[in-house]
């Protein structure tokens, strides 16, 4: 780009931004219909509907409407009526007066549909096209326990929320987010529960958002966050309305964010991420056997792959003689080092694993077996890998499928891949460098706020009954530390 | 919004056995042995409790302090010309001190696994983890060290697995007989216990509600407790000829341990040590770095930090050889012992003084 295009492009900028000023003053001017008109010029899908009996006009998107609904309720009765009847409807209560083009273009692209007779304007609130009906969550599946999922519309989530949290005490407030996409987002959380501060600073970081657009929890989650360049996920999303409401009893913030189908809690600690409904709805000792699983899977999938390549490259003397023979026979005809062979079969199983998720079912099930049992089969065959590896491979990927949490599990797969190289380079030593950083990181890292490996660090004892274990419910009579509440005790919420 | 995290008593007892328990567990049997003869475990419990009467002064101090900085006390009271120097031995013994103590550590793992691996590439990597550390703040340090603590005490346990081999005879009927010199036993007793000093340099970042003597007094039981039961079982596990010829007992006792798919796991333990000597070479950089910011006012903190961390990590360069870390460690260790005495007598005099002076002023009036 030579210097004059660049003086040129500036120029048209500045030019661009004196009309987008000069636009954005004369929508917030008094109502123009022409002005709103031509707003919604070169929209297709935009109507704009006269009647014979009246001079009223009907402005809205056809494709944001219950259109039977308006038919019915509405069209039917404005098309018998004269001016003075149309005055009169319009001036009920369901019909809201507006006085700005902002307001009316704003009411419009929400849903509404905008009246305009006699130089005034109303908006009646009209919103319903067809959206997914709730179904089960595909990322968070329970064996017991309900089966709804949250949907792509923060008006049925928060109606999902309510259904369960029968209380007055329960808020629900919204915000509009995106300069283009007037995104809502509704804030809910239990009064004389939740942390004021907490609420207060989530607005204040929604609120200082400046951005086009936001259509979806897990990237409204990376602008919100405290850490936004760390690899873990500092609020933990769900798409399930029990998980939310649990979240909201024990006193946290939850943001449902319109368009998605999951929302957000607040604030989070990196345990929850190793939570699953399914541990209460269990028995308590079920539920806490299962929940250690996890943490067990948690450490096979960091340093399982790992430590072979620590002990085969520079620890021979940590295996047993009797595993030592088959490991040395199975390595003999591999021309990588350990390093090389691990990084090559774990980035296959990455390979399988995204191939998998983005291909249809039945193809993705294809890929499966290709992967495994021939990919697999035959490196070992071509003496590419020892087959101890395709198990330590396989092992670590299963294992990091336990996590419950998706966006956890991705984060602790790429930190893998950490430790293996540390482990190739430096043996035992370079895995504990590996555990040192990443733990010391994690002790660090705060989720608004509120510290993330809570309440390992700051350790608060009494918060150990719903961490590794799942103690039963007698026991876990007040609320967890991490979100401040104001009412400790689980039984004493006033009504 | 206050982001200040609340920490309890309990968080502060684990930095004092964080601190505390360091490199010298490993070779602590043998130093018993022969120091103070036959059982000479018993004498970790004897000196641990003398210790007590320091910790509690120590506690003493703190409170008085109101949190207020140490520092600032001397700072009132004594013009630079006399603080300065005063200032530059405490930050050179601290910082030389958990410098030398990252040297031993990296010195023994580069004589158990990588003796072809340069030290400098060990000593560089616990510089950079030690930076972030510190940069992070003392809050940071803290929630650190709790984790750490974690990960490091299920090591412990792998002592139990040599039980089995434990036999009382080994322990003999005789107590601290044989070749003995109580006088430099003590000192290697203290020397094991010793971090707990730099309390009083943490005390001003410490939260009002904490009982600073409370902490660092069950933190050195606890220590004293896995000194002592760890020296106990090495004193039956091994001869007491053996466990005065082995450099490194405790590390040749891990060496027993099997677990059906790992055997000899010494190594891996021993790794996992480094957490500890994370905690105690940026404790002692921190102090460092603490009194020196009295002296560079004006000095950013994080290039402060970035000079102490890289200064030590040059320092390292001259202590290659196990004889020379281990002399360093010796003179620095008995420094630090000196300090942990003269400075919490010395600010008691001063705050002593200054009381004295508001009530003369009072009097007065």
């Amino acid at each position: 780009m030579s210097i004059f295009d660049f003086w040129r492009n500036k120029k048209k900028t500045k030019e661009e931004d004196k009309e987008q000023k000069e636009k954005k003053s004369q929508d917030s001017e008094s109502l123009s219909f022409h002005h709103v008109l031509n707003n919604f010029d070169n929209c297709a899908d935009f109507n704009k509907r006269t009647f014979t009996s009246n001079d009223g006009f009907a402005l809205f998107f056809a494709s944001l409407l219950n259109t039977e609904e308006f038919e019915r309720d509405v069209i039917r009765s404005i098309t018998k009526m004269d001016n003075h009847q149309l005055r009169e409807y319009l001036a009920q209560e369901h019909f809201e007066e507006v006085t700005t083009n902002k307001d009316m273009i704003l009411g419009i692209v929400a849903g509404s549909v905008g009246f305009f007779l006699e130089g005034k304007g109303y908006l009646i609130e009209m919103y319903g096209p067809e959206g997914r009906s709730i179904e089960e969550s595909e990322t968070e599946t329970v064996i017991t326990g309900p089966h709804d999922g949250f949907v792509e519309s923060a008006g049925k989530n928060v109606s999902l929320i309510r259904k369960r949290v029968r209380s007055s005490h329960l808020k629900c407030e919204k915000m509009v987010v995106g300069e283009v996409s007037k995104s809502e987002v509704y804030f809910l959380y239990i009064k004389d529960i939740a942390n004021d501060q907490i609420i207060e600073e989530m607005k204040r970081r929604v609120e200082n958002i400046e951005t086009d657009g936001v259509f979806e929890a897990n990237t409204f989650v990376q602008i919100l966050e405290d850490s936004p360049n760390s690899v873990f996920p500092q609020f933990q999303t769900t798409e399930r309305p029990d998980v939310a409401c649990s979240k909201l009893l024990a006193g946290k913030l939850i943001l449902a964010v319109d368009s998605s189908p999951a929302v957000i809690s607040a604030p989070s600690s990196f345990v929850e991420f190793f939570q699953s409904p399914d541990d209460y709805y269990n028995r308590w000792v079920i539920g806490s056997s299962i929940r250690l699983l996890r943490f067990v899977s948690f450490i096979i999938t960091i340093l399982f792959t790992a430590l072979y390549v620590s002990a085969t490259t520079f620890h021979y003397e940590i295996i047993p003689d009797q595993l030592l023979i088959p490991l040395a026979e199975s390595r003999k005809a591999v021309p990588f080092p350990p390093i090389i062979e691990a990084l090559l079969m774990e980035f296959t199983i990455e390979l399988l694993r995204e191939a998998g998720a983005r291909l249809p079912t039945k193809v993705g099930q294809t890929i499966g077996i290709v992967g495994g049992i021939v990919i697999g089969q035959a490196a070992v065959a071509a003496g590419f890998t020892s087959d101890i590896l395709i198990i330590a491979v396989a092992t670590s990927a299963i294992a990091s499928f336990v996590i419950p949490s998706y966006i956890m599990s991705g984060s602790i797969r790429l930190i893998r891949f950490g430790f293996i190289i540390l482990a190739g380079i430096l043996g035992n030593i370079g895995i504990v460098i590996g555990i040192t950083v990443v733990a010391f990181h994690l002790a660090t890292l705060t989720s608004i706020n509120k510290p993330y490996l809570t309440p390992i660090t700051p350790l608060i004892l009494k918060d150990f009954k719903d961490v590794f274990l799942r103690a039963p419910y007698w026991a876990m009579t007040e609320r967890p530390n991490q979100a401040d509440v104001k009412n400790k005790i689980r039984t004493k919420v006033k009504e | 919004m206050n982001t200040k995290t609340n920490f309890s008593t309990i968080d502060f007892t684990i930095l004092t056995y964080m601190l505390q328990s360091g490199i010298t567990f490993f070779v602590l049997p043998r130093l018993m042995a022969e120091n103070f003869g036959y059982n000479g475990w018993l004498a970790i419990p004897v000196i641990s409790i003398v210790l007590l009467g320091q910790i509690i002064l120590l506690g003493h101090v703190c409170k008085k302090m109101k949190r207020t900085s140490p520092l600032d006390r001397i700072d009132k009271v004594m013009p630079k010309v006399l603080r300065y120097p005063i200032y530059i031995f405490l930050a050179g013994t601290w910082a030389v001190l958990g410098c030398s103590v990252g040297a031993n550590y990296f010195q023994i793992i580069q004589m158990m696994s990588f003796p072809n691996t340069p030290q400098y590439i060990f000593k560089g990597i616990l510089a950079v983890i030690a930076f972030f550390i510190l940069v992070s703040g003392f809050e940071g340090f803290v929630k650190g060290t709790t984790v750490f603590f974690f990960l490091t005490i299920w090591t412990l346990f792998s002592s139990f697995v040599v039980l089995k081999d434990f036999q009382f005879d080994q322990l003999t009927p005789f107590i601290f007989a044989g070749d003995t010199n109580f006088i430099n036993g003590s000192f290697e007793v203290l020397k094991a216990f010793l971090g707990f000093e730099l309390f009083i340099i943490f005390s001003s970042y410490i939260q009002k509600d904490i009982n600073i003597t409370k902490a660092i007094t069950l933190g050195h039981l606890f220590t004293t407790v896995v000194y002592t039961f760890v020296t106990f079982i090495a004193f039956g596990f091994f001869s007491f000829q053996q466990l005065l010829d082995i450099e490194y007992p405790v590390i040749q006792m891990l060496d027993y341990v099997k677990v059906p798919f790992l055997e000899r796991i010494d190594n891996l333990i021993f790794s996992f040590f480094l957490m500890k000597v994370v905690v105690t070479v940026t404790a002692y950089y921190w102090a460092a770095k603490e009194v020196l910011q009295q002296i560079f006012i004006n000095i950013n903190e994080s290039l402060l930090i970035f000079i102490i961390v890289t200064g030590n990590f040059l320092l390292g360069f001259m202590m290659e050889t196990a004889r020379e870390i281990e002399t360093v460690v010796n003179i620095f260790s008995k420094l630090a012992f000196g300090i942990s005495i003269v400075l919490p007598i010395f600010l008691l005099l001063i705050m002593k003084r200054s009381k004295n002076q508001t009530n003369e002023v009072k009097d007065h009036d």
